[in-house]
């Protein structure tokens, strides 16, 4: 018998609302499903310090900081996607700008910043767009305008700095590194300069692929050593499978029973929320009977379809992209190795198994491999010390792609 | 009669009623993608889908419909502004030309002085300027309410806009959740599909497939029926009628503009007889698919008209030792050309052979060359093959052992009474049926009977040029079947004749 669940329904003692799919759009706050306690833990945090928050691509970065953006009654928060920002300038154009448009009494709050940028300019400045002279001078402007935030009554200010990463990548490469180190140099500054500014750096590149350029670029500083670094998983996979059965509502999708199928797809991707979108969106579009199997077939399809709708090419690419030329074969024979194995494991036997791939000279730059590829969570350790894909879909890709499967 | 306006070129001309009378295949597509225009516009979340698919497949027929449907829900109207960047007459440069497109869009819908005025103030400010106070204005403009963006063509649009000005509209949209998006695009493109791109895995991708036999007959079928044409609609009903049309969606390979063209040359008469109607629609179809020529690289024409002259599957080491490219260059080329949806490619071991993807553009840019003579043989033979007449029923009921009595054969071969002294009209059908006999011991793989009888009828036929297509398909499988199944055999034939021998052998291509 075929079961329509409707508009809503409990699982778990859940209740559950239907949604539609939208895999890769932007999702209203309340559909962020299985994140309220990293929310709370990112809120407990920012009590005290700023956020490094991390993850891999398509986990849901950019969701939960809009809805702690969009939830956040009472405090002063200000979302910015930088990825249009190529220039310490337009940097600063942004903040003022975003701040002027979240504060309507805008104009006053940023006195200060107004009435040095007037000294700096010589005349006064009307448009939205700063003059020229904010290229040289846009660090003290920087700080007049987190200066004039700060020192309005209303308590701590949060900045969620979406892709500041990328800015600075491209800052670097505008304007060269040492002016992307100024940047993060001066933002850490700003940080212990006024306790009640709190800044969530995220971003579709890891912070550390931009960290690790500008040293060898010869940068010292530790520039997010007062962050806090915290990590976003995959959802719990009965937070994956609530997901998995609201979107079934939500489409209307006719199945015997929507937990099993739920439940199928939240294993099937590893609780990836992304992934559970598109399989979801898939069975909408399904002509014919679902069952658990439909589900693996889905996914199956998915990992070698020529079309890539998983976007899952962007793990081999973005080595080729991120890492030096000469670590990238490093990268793709340790991944390559791990990608054939059904258990973690070691750093001792993943050099052995690499060097009958490839001639070894340097244990060392392994050891620094495993880590980079850990920080880009591509691999994890698990506590007996032994190493393996972080997400065995992934693993599955890997292998598939790669042609290991045999 | 009530005739109907039906644009064949331009599916946004059309009144929402005949968008709808002649909608077919895509009826789940288009309720979803209201459904979601309807939560974006009701709701925080905001989708973004792109319909990717080969022009003419029926992407601004689709864009139109939805256009109207949500003109349509009231519930939404107070929510919701409208913009349609139409796939002619826009060129964006930057993200604020962008912006005063989108601008252009909202007064062509509301016709909205006050923000006329406003907008045309942009334009005395520097473009540093005018493109912050552009996005400021739409968003104190949309207030509340979500903007609909219709974009054809967003391949090219991205172009204009560049890394920068995709960066500065995925901020935009990452910022503000003000703005749903419907989109299409001939291919896929780097914009979407490179990941170092912001707007890698933006969005729901759905590829456009063509019309399946039965679709393409639907949508014949609608539209006579919007037209007021019964006779024609009578027509279509029966199997004659859907025997008619598969020869068209043969050459035509699903495309639903090439359908619309051929809508407009049926009678019952010219559906039944044919050559006329296809010869017709060749015509008609020649300046769409010359237009075609000028939306790719002139490298691209080279090998598109290449594989036109050849009239065949290519290796990519022939084209690219006839068009003096390299073989990379080739590769490439031909990778872009098969994502825009102009050729298919076929693997043969290792290697990729390509050809044009419709049969029919072929014929278009080689018919001036033989004039026609070609496309009319290769009609009136798939015309003759494709009837599901009485002989079939005869030959399948035939006792299994009466294929190998050469007796029998031979009779079939020699007896007509009417060969070879008759008019060409019947050679044609004398082809046919001694075809359907070879078929049947193609099916069997009884291949030194084969042999046999391909040599007797060259010997009878090939003076003939109604056996010249017959005779090529016999040689194609006698060489398959030599080869050991060889499939290197096929790749001497068009697609269209190829997908006949495919089914002897029940053959799937690659």
């Amino acid at each position: 018998m075929k079961t329509n669940l409707g508009g809503t329904g409990t699982l778990n003692a859940v209740v559950l609302q239907a949604m539609k799919t939208n895999p890769g759009g932007s999702l209203s706050p309340s559909e962020v499903v299985g994140r309220d306690a990293l929310i709370k833990q990112l809120w407990r945090a920012l009590e005290k310090q700023s956020v490094v928050l991390s993850a891999e691509r398509r986990m849901g970065k950019t969701s939960i900081i809009k809805k702690m953006h969009a939830e956040s009654a009472g405090k002063l928060t200000v979302y910015q996607d930088l990825e249009k920002v190529g220039t310490p300038r337009e940097f600063v154009e942004s903040i003022v700008e975003s701040v002027e448009e979240r504060l309507s009494t805008g104009k006053r709050v940023a006195e200060g910043f107004r009435s040095l940028l007037q000294n700096l300019h010589g005349a006064e400045v009307s448009g939205i767009k700063l003059p020229e002279v904010a290229d040289r001078e846009w660090k003290v402007l920087l700080v007049a305008i987190i200066k004039d935030l700060v020192a309005k009554p209303g308590g701590t200010v949060y900045f969620f700095w979406d892709e500041l990463p990328l800015m600075l990548y491209k800052i670097q490469k505008n304007s060269g590194e040492t002016v992307a180190m100024e940047i993060l140099d001066t933002l850490r500054s700003l940080r212990q300069t006024y306790p009640l500014l709190r800044m969530v750096y995220t971003g579709s590149i890891g912070l550390h692929n931009v960290l690790t350029s500008l040293k060898r670029a010869g940068y010292a500083n530790a520039p997010i050593n007062d962050m806090k670094k915290i990590d976003v998983p995959a959802l719990q996979l009965i937070d994956a499978e609530n997901l998995a059965l609201q979107l079934i509502m939500g489409e209307n999708i006719q199945v015997a029973d929507p937990q099993i199928i739920a439940k199928t797809i939240a294993q099937s991707v590893d609780g990836i929320a992304f992934y559970v979108q598109h399989v979801v969106d898939r069975l909408a579009n399904w002509q014919g009977t679902i069952e658990a199997k439909t589900i693996k077939d889905i996914v199956s399809n998915y990992l070698c379809d020529a079309q890539d709708p998983l976007d899952m090419r962007y793990f081999q690419e973005r080595i080729k992209t991120y890492y030096l030329r000469e670590e990238v074969s490093l990268a793709y024979g340790l991944l390559d190795i791990l990608s054939t194995e059904t258990v973690a494991i070691s750093f001792g036997n993943l050099a052995n198994k690499l060097a009958s791939r490839m001639a070894i000279h340097d244990l060392e730059a392994i050891r620094s491999m495993v880590e980079l590829l850990q920080l880009d969570h591509y691999i994890q350790q698990n506590p007996e010390g032994n190493y393996a894909f972080r997400f065995p879909l992934i693993q599955r890709y890997w292998k598939l792609n790669r042609g290991l499967s045999h | 009669m009530n005739k109907a306006f039906l644009s064949r070129f331009t599916p946004s001309l059309m009144s929402p009623e005949m968008l709808e009378a002649i909608f077919v295949q895509r009826e789940k597509l288009a309720q979803r993608t209201v459904d979601q225009i309807r939560d974006s516009v009701l709701t925080q979340t905001k989708h973004y889908s792109l319909l990717v698919g080969p022009r003419g497949i029926g992407k601004t027929h689709f864009v139109s419909l939805i256009y109207y449907r949500i003109k349509k829900l009231e519930e939404l109207q107070s929510r919701l502004v409208i913009s349609w960047l139409h796939e002619d007459g826009y060129a964006i440069g930057s993200f604020l030309d962008l912006l005063l497109q989108i601008f252009q869009g909202i007064f062509e819908e509301n016709k909205d002085k006050a923000l006329q005025e406003k907008v045309k103030a942009i334009y005395s400010l520097s473009p540093q300027e005018a493109e912050a106070v552009a996005l400021r204005l739409l968003k104190e403009y949309l207030d509340k309410c979500t903007l609909l963006l219709l974009i054809e063509n967003l391949d090219e649009v991205f172009k204009g806009l560049s890394e920068e000005g995709q960066q500065k509209l995925r901020s935009a949209l990452q910022e503000n959740s003000f703005c749903t998006i419907l989109a299409t695009s001939p291919a896929l493109f780097n914009g979407v599909a490179s990941q170092t791109l912001p707007f890698y895995g933006f969005f729901r991708i759905q590829h456009l497939e063509g019309l399946s036999l039965e679709e393409a007959t639907n949508l014949l079928l609608k539209i006579a029926e919007a037209q007021g044409n019964e006779d024609l609609s009578k027509f279509l009903a029966t199997g004659l009628g859907e025997d008619r049309v598969r020869v068209v969606h043969e050459l035509a390979g699903g495309s639903h503009r090439v359908f619309v063209v051929f809508s407009q040359f049926l009678t019952e008469k010219t559906l039944d007889e044919l050559v006329n109607a296809v010869m017709e629609i060749l015509d008609d179809l020649t300046p769409y698919y010359q237009a075609r020529m000028s939306y790719v690289s002139p490298q691209q024409r080279k090998i598109i008209d290449f594989l036109a002259s050849r009239g065949r599957p290519v290796p990519v080491k022939e084209i690219a030792q006839y068009c003096f490219i390299t073989n990379q260059t080739t590769s490439s080329q031909l990778k872009d050309l098969q994502e825009k949806g102009y050729v298919s490619s076929e693997s043969l071991g290792r290697e990729s052979w390509y050809e044009l993807r419709e049969p029919l553009m072929r014929h278009c840019l080689e018919v001036k060359k033989n004039r026609g003579e070609s496309v009319r043989l290769l009609v009136s033979f798939l015309r003759g093959w494709y009837t599901r007449d009485e002989l079939e029923g005869k030959i399948k009921g035939l006792p299994e052992n009466s294929f190998s009595d050469r007796e029998y054969l031979q009779k079939m071969a020699y007896g007509w009474d009417i060969f070879p002294q008759n008019p060409s009209a019947s050679l044609g059908m004398i082809a046919k049926k001694i075809l359907k006999i070879f078929e049947d011991l193609a099916s069997k793989e009884a291949l030194l009977e084969m042999v046999y009888w391909q040599s007797v009828w060259t010997e009878l036929g090939e003076k003939h040029d109604e056996f010249q297509i017959p005779l090529r398909l016999m040689n194609a499988a006698v060489q398959f079947l030599k080869g050991n199944r060889n499939k290197r055999a096929l790749m001497e034939l068009p697609i269209e004749e190829r997908r006949i021998v495919r089914e002897w052998f029940k053959e799937k291509p690659k």
